[in-house]
C-alpha cells in the first residue's frame, strides 16, 4: 500500500475501532441496566461493516489493501463477541471445551472424561492447541482460548480471500465475496465461540486455499502440496467431527466435478485427499472417537424425521425466531430486517448465479461455490422443522461460502450497471441490512446484548446466583457426581470444577422440573450414581445461554419459577441433607442418613 | 543451513521466543513472545520444507503459513499425550523441534542454486497513517477494558448463600454465609439440633464477602448416632419467624 492508501486504510481502522467501542458501551450499558443499549450496538454494528464494504465496492483500492479491509473487518467483529462477554466464557459449547482445557491442564493428558458434552474430549484439537498457549504463557483458558479463537478468524477471513481471489480472478470479487460471507448468521457469535468448528473451519478454509493453489502450480512441483495438505487435513480429523465430515464431502464433490470436466483423474484432482479424509475420518472414528455415532446419529434422524413430519403435515412448522431455550420474543422490527436480509440475499443469489453460470458454467471450483449456495436455501428450509433446525443453522456456515461468491457476483453486475453513483450506496445499504439481519437471525435477540453475571456493589463485587454456586462448589463443595440443569451444570464444570450430569440421559432434566418426587426418579438417582442434587428454582436454568445471570428488577425477574415443591421435594427423601441454599438454588446431598 | 540465511533465522527465533516465554513471568509478554513461534514460525518451516520447486509468493505464503501453525498446534497434543505430557517444557521442545526438523528437510532439499523469492519491504506509513493507527488502538483498547469492567446494576436482586458441612473432628458444623446482596448486611444464624438445643451467630458483611465459623454439634454425634443440625439464616433488618436460608443435614454427614 502507497502513503495515501495507508492513511485511508488507517482511517478505517480508526472509524471501526469506534464502531468496536460502541458496541461495548451498549454492553456496558445493558449490563448496568441503561438504555438504549440495543440501538448503539446497532449502530456500532454498521459503523464497522458500511465504510469497509463501501471501499471493498469501488475500483480505487488495492489487492492488499483489499485483503487489509477484510481481515479489519473480521478482527472488528470478532472483537464485538469479545466484547460482549468479557472476562469469561459465558455460551453453553465455551464453558464444555474450557472444562476439557482445565482437565489437560491438571493432569497433562488428553482424552479426559466430560460429563456434559461426552464426545468432545475426543477432538482434542482445539484444547490442545489451548493448552499450549496456557502452559507455556501462564494465561487462563479464557485468555488462551481468545486469543487462539482470534487467530483462527483472522486465518478464515484471510483465507477466503485469497480462495475467492484464485477463483474469482479478481480481488474485488474476493474483497466483497469475503465481507458478505461476515454477515452469515453464525459469524458473529456461534462461530466466534470458544468451541472446536472455531478453529476447524478455518482449517478448512485453508485446505480449499491450498487445493486452489495447488491447480496453478506446475505438474512436476505439485507433489509437494502433499505436505501441508496431510497436515492440515489431519488438523480438521481432531478438531472437530461435522468439519472433517464437511471437507470429506467437498473433496469427493471437488474430485468429481475436475474428473467431470477434465476426465482425467491425473493431478491436479484431489481424489487422494479426498480419499486420506475419508480415511483419516474412519480411522479416527473406529480408534479414538466411536462415540461420535450416538452423539450425531441421535440427532440427525431426529432432524430427518422432523422435516419428513413437517412436510407431510403431521406437526406443525417452527415459528421463525423462536428459540429452543427462554429466550424472549424478537420485535417486529427486528423480524423484518432480518426477513429483508435473507430477501436480499436470495436476489442477490437469482443475480449472481445467473452472472456466474455465464461466466463460469465450466469450471469446478465457481460451479462448486453454485451448488453450496443452493445448499443455503435449502438449509433454510430445515429452520422450520423443529428438531432440524440446529441441524440448519450449523449446515449453513459452509454453505455460506458458495453464497458469498455467488452474491458478490452479483453485486459487481449491479456496478457495471448504468449508475454506479446510486449503486455503490445502495449496495452498501444492502450489506448493511444483510449484516444486521444475519446478527437478528442468529443468536436470540435478548442474548445479543451482554447481561450481568457479576455486579459491583459498595465498592465490592457480587456473582449472579448460579455463578456463586458454581464458585462456592470449587472452594467448598463436596467430590462425587451431581446433577443439574444445563446452565447451572456448566458452570458447575467451569468454574465449578465438578463431575455433573445435565440434560435428557439420563432425565435430569424431568428430574429436576417436575413438582413431586415420580416413583422413576430416586430408582433413576441411584443407578447412575448420582449424589449431590442442584434444584434450581429459576426456569431458565435450563437455557444454556441465558441462564447464568442476576435476576433484574422490573424485567420479569421471578415471574418464571418452577413451583417451590420442584426443589423441596428432594428434601423428603430419606436421609437427604440440604447442604446449600442462596434463595433460588438448594443443593442436596442424597448419599443418606450415615 | 548454511547459505539458507532465511531458514537459520527461523531457527534461531523459534528458539529464542520459546525460552523467552518460558522465562518471562508475565503472561500476556510471554504470549507476545510466544505468538510467532505458535502462529508463523513453524507452519513456514513445514512450508519452507515442502515448496522447494514452486514457493508460494506472498501473501498467500504468509496465510498458508499461519494456518499451518494452527494445524500444528492443533496436533501435536497426540504425539506430547504419550510422550512426556503436555507440559510447558514439553510444548516449547516440541515446536522448536517441529520448526528444526521442517528446517533441516528444508535444507536438505533445496538446489544449490535455491533462491528465496523476493519479499518486497512494505513502505514506511506516513506519520498520520500511524497516528490514525494508534488512535484506533487506544479505542480498542478502551473497549476491552470498558467490558472488563464491573459496573453496579440497581436492578440486580443481590441474595444471601448459607451452606453447611461437618468440620473437622466430626463434633463440629461449619457454616458458611456469603453475602451478594447490594449492601452491607447483618445476618443471625441460628444452629438447632436433634436434642432441642439452639446456638446463635450474629455477623456482619460486606457485599461479596463470606465467611465461615464452627457451631458445636450438642449432643456430640457417637459412633452409628449422628445427630441432626437445622442452620437458618436471618437477616437482622427483618427477623423473623420465616427463615431467609435455611439448610441441614446430619453430622457426621454421609459417607465422610
Amino acid at each position: 500500500m502507497d502513503g495515501a492508501r495507508t492513511t485511508r486504510f488507517a482511517v478505517s481502522l480508526l472509524v471501526a475501532a469506534a464502531g468496536v467501542f460502541l458496541c461495548s458501551l451498549a454492553n456496558a450499558l445493558a449490563r448496568a441496566g441503561e438504555e438504549p443499549a440495543m440501538t448503539l450496538y446497532i449502530l456500532g454494528l454498521l459503523i464497522i461493516g458500511l465504510p469497509i464494504f463501501f471501499r471493498l465496492l469501488g475500483r480505487g483500492a488495492s489487492a492488499g489493501e483489499r485483503l487489509a479491509l477484510v481481515c479489519l473487518l473480521g478482527v472488528a467483529l470478532y472483537l464485538v463477541k469479545v466484547v460482549h462477554d468479557a472476562p469469561s466464557f459465558t455460551f453453553t459449547d465455551e464453558l464444555i471445551h474450557a472444562f476439557n482445557v482445565e482437565r489437560i491442564g491438571e493432569t497433562a493428558h488428553l482424552f479426559h472424561h466430560n460429563p456434559v458434552l461426552k464426545v468432545t474430549p475426543y477432538y482434542p484439537g482445539l484444547e490442545g492447541a489451548t493448552s499450549a498457549l496456557a502452559k507455556i504463557c501462564g494465561l487462563s483458558t479464557y485468555t488462551a482460548g481468545l486469543v487462539l479463537v482470534g487467530v483462527a478468524r483472522l486465518t478464515l477471513i484471510a483465507a477466503l480471500f485469497l480462495l475467492f481471489e484464485r477463483v474469482g480472478g479478481s480481488a474485488r470479487t474476493a474483497g466483497l465475496a469475503a465481507a458478505i460471507y461476515t454477515t452469515n448468521f453464525n459469524f458473529l457469535f456461534w462461530g466466534a465461540q470458544f468451541a472446536y468448528e472455531s478453529l476447524a473451519l478455518p482449517l478448512l478454509v485453508i485446505v480449499l486455499l491450498m487445493l486452489v493453489e495447488r491447480e496453478t502450480t506446475a505438474r512436476q512441483a505439485i507433489r509437494e502440496w502433499a505436505a501441508p495438505l496431510t497436515v492440515a487435513i489431519a488438523a480438521i480429523v481432531v478438531t472437530h467431527h461435522l468439519t472433517s465430515y464437511a471437507l470429506a464431502a467437498i473433496l469427493v464433490a471437488l474430485a468429481g466435478l475436475l474428473w467431470y470436466f477434465a476426465r482425467d483423474w491425473k493431478p491436479p484432482n484431489p481424489w487422494p485427499y479426498a480419499l486420506l479424509t475419508v480415511f483419516l475420518v474412519a480411522c479416527w472414528l473406529a480408534v479414538v472417537a466411536g462415540e461420535t455415532f450416538s452423539y450425531l446419529s441421535n440427532p440427525l434422524s431426529e432432524a430427518l424425521e422432523a422435516l419428513a413430519n413437517t412436510i407431510s403435515g403431521e406437526s406443525a412448522p417452527r415459528g421463525l425466531f423462536q428459540s429452543s431455550g427462554a429466550a424472549g420474543p424478537t420485535p417486529l422490527g427486528a423480524r423484518l430486517v432480518a426477513l429483508l436480509g435473507v430477501a436480499l440475499l436470495g436476489a442477490g443469489w437469482v443475480l449472481g448465479i445467473r452472472a456466474n453460470w455465464r461466466r463460469w458454467r465450466e469450471r469446478p471450483w465457481p460451479l462448486l461455490f453454485m451448488v453450496a449456495s443452493l445448499g443455503f436455501f435449502l438449509a433454510l428450509g430445515l429452520r422450520l422443522a423443529p428438531a432440524a433446525w440446529e441441524t440448519g443453522n450449523r449446515a449453513s456456515e459452509f454453505f455460506f461460502i458458495g453464497l458469498a461468491f455467488v452474491v458478490a457476483g452479483a453485486g459487481l453486475t449491479e456496478l457495471r450497471r448504468p449508475s454506479p453513483r446510486i449503486a455503490a450506496p445502495a449496495l452498501t445499504a444492502a450489506f448493511g441490512i444483510v449484516l444486521v439481519g444475519g446478527v437478528i437471525s442468529g443468536w436470540p435477540w435478548d442474548a445479543q446484548l451482554a447481561k450481568p453475571l457479576h455486579v459491583s456493589a459498595e465498592g465490592k463485587t457480587i456473582s449472579s446466583p448460579p455463578l456463586a454456586l458454581a464458585e462456592w462448589a470449587r472452594a467448598e463443595g463436596p467430590e462425587g457426581k451431581w446433577a443439574a440443569a444445563t446452565a447451572d451444570a456448566n458452570l458447575l464444570l467451569v468454574p465449578g470444577n465438578r463431575d455433573v450430569v445435565t440434560g435428557s440421559n439420563p432425565d435430569v432434566e424431568d428430574l429436576l422440573t417436575s413438582p413431586t418426587l415420580e416413583a422413576w426418579e430416586l430408582p433413576m438417582l441411584r443407578q447412575n450414581g448420582l449424589e449431590y442434587v442442584v434444584a434450581d428454582q429459576r426456569e431458565i436454568s435450563s437455557d444454556g445461554l441465558q441462564g447464568y445471570f442476576f435476576p433484574l428488577l422490573g424485567a420479569g425477574a421471578y415471574d418464571n419459577l418452577l413451583p417451590a415443591s420442584a426443589v423441596t421435594k428432594f428434601g423428603a427423601i430419606p436421609g437427604a441433607a440440604r447442604i446449600y441454599d442462596n434463595g433460588t438454588i438448594a443443593v442436596y446431598d442424597l448419599r443418606g442418613k450415615p | 543451513m548454511r547459505g539458507h540465511r532465511d531458514l537459520l533465522a527461523v531457527l534461531v527465533a523459534a528458539a529464542a521466543c520459546a525460552a523467552a516465554a518460558l522465562l518471562v513471568p508475565v503472561g500476556w509478554l510471554s504470549l507476545l513472545l510466544l505468538a510467532p513461534l505458535a502462529f508463523f514460525l513453524t507452519g513456514y518451516a513445514i512450508a519452507a520444507a515442502s515448496f522447494v520447486a514452486a514457493p508460494q509468493p506472498w501473501p498467500r505464503a504468509l496465510w498458508i503459513s499461519v494456518g499451518l501453525s494452527l494445524a500444528v498446534l492443533a496436533l501435536l497434543p497426540l504425539p506430547l499425550n504419550y510422550l512426556g505430557g503436555l507440559r510447558a517444557g514439553t510444548w516449547a521442545l516440541a515446536l522448536v523441534l517441529v520448526v528444526l526438523v521442517a528446517c533441516a528437510v528444508a535444507a536438505r532439499r533445496r538446489p544449490a542454486d535455491w533462491s528465496p523469492l523476493a519479499f518486497r519491504r512494505p513502505p514506511r506509513p506516513p506519520a498520520l497513517a500511524l497516528l490514525v493507527g494508534l488512535g484506533a488502538l487506544a479505542l480498542v483498547a478502551a473497549a476491552v477494558v470498558l467490558a472488563h469492567t464491573t459496573l453496579s446494576n440497581s436492578k440486580a436482586l443481590g441474595f444471601t448463600e448459607l451452606w453447611m458441612k461437618p468440620a473437622a473432628g466430626g463434633d463440629r458444623v461449619r457454616v458458611g454465609v456469603g453475602n451478594e446482596e447490594q449492601h452491607w448486611t447483618t445476618f443471625v444464624v441460628q444452629a438447632r439440633f436433634a436434642g432441642g438445643t439452639v446456638e446463635k451467630h450474629i455477623l456482619s458483611l460486606y457485599p461479596g464477602a463470606k465467611t465461615t465459623f464452627d457451631f458445636v454439634v450438642l449432643p456430640r454425634p457417637r459412633p452409628g448416632r449422628p445427630t441432626f443440625v437445622s442452620i437458618v439464616l436471618s437477616r437482622q433488618a427483618e427477623e423473623s419467624d420465616h427463615p431467609y436460608r435455611r439448610v441441614y443435614g446430619w453430622i457426621p454427614a454421609g459417607a465422610e
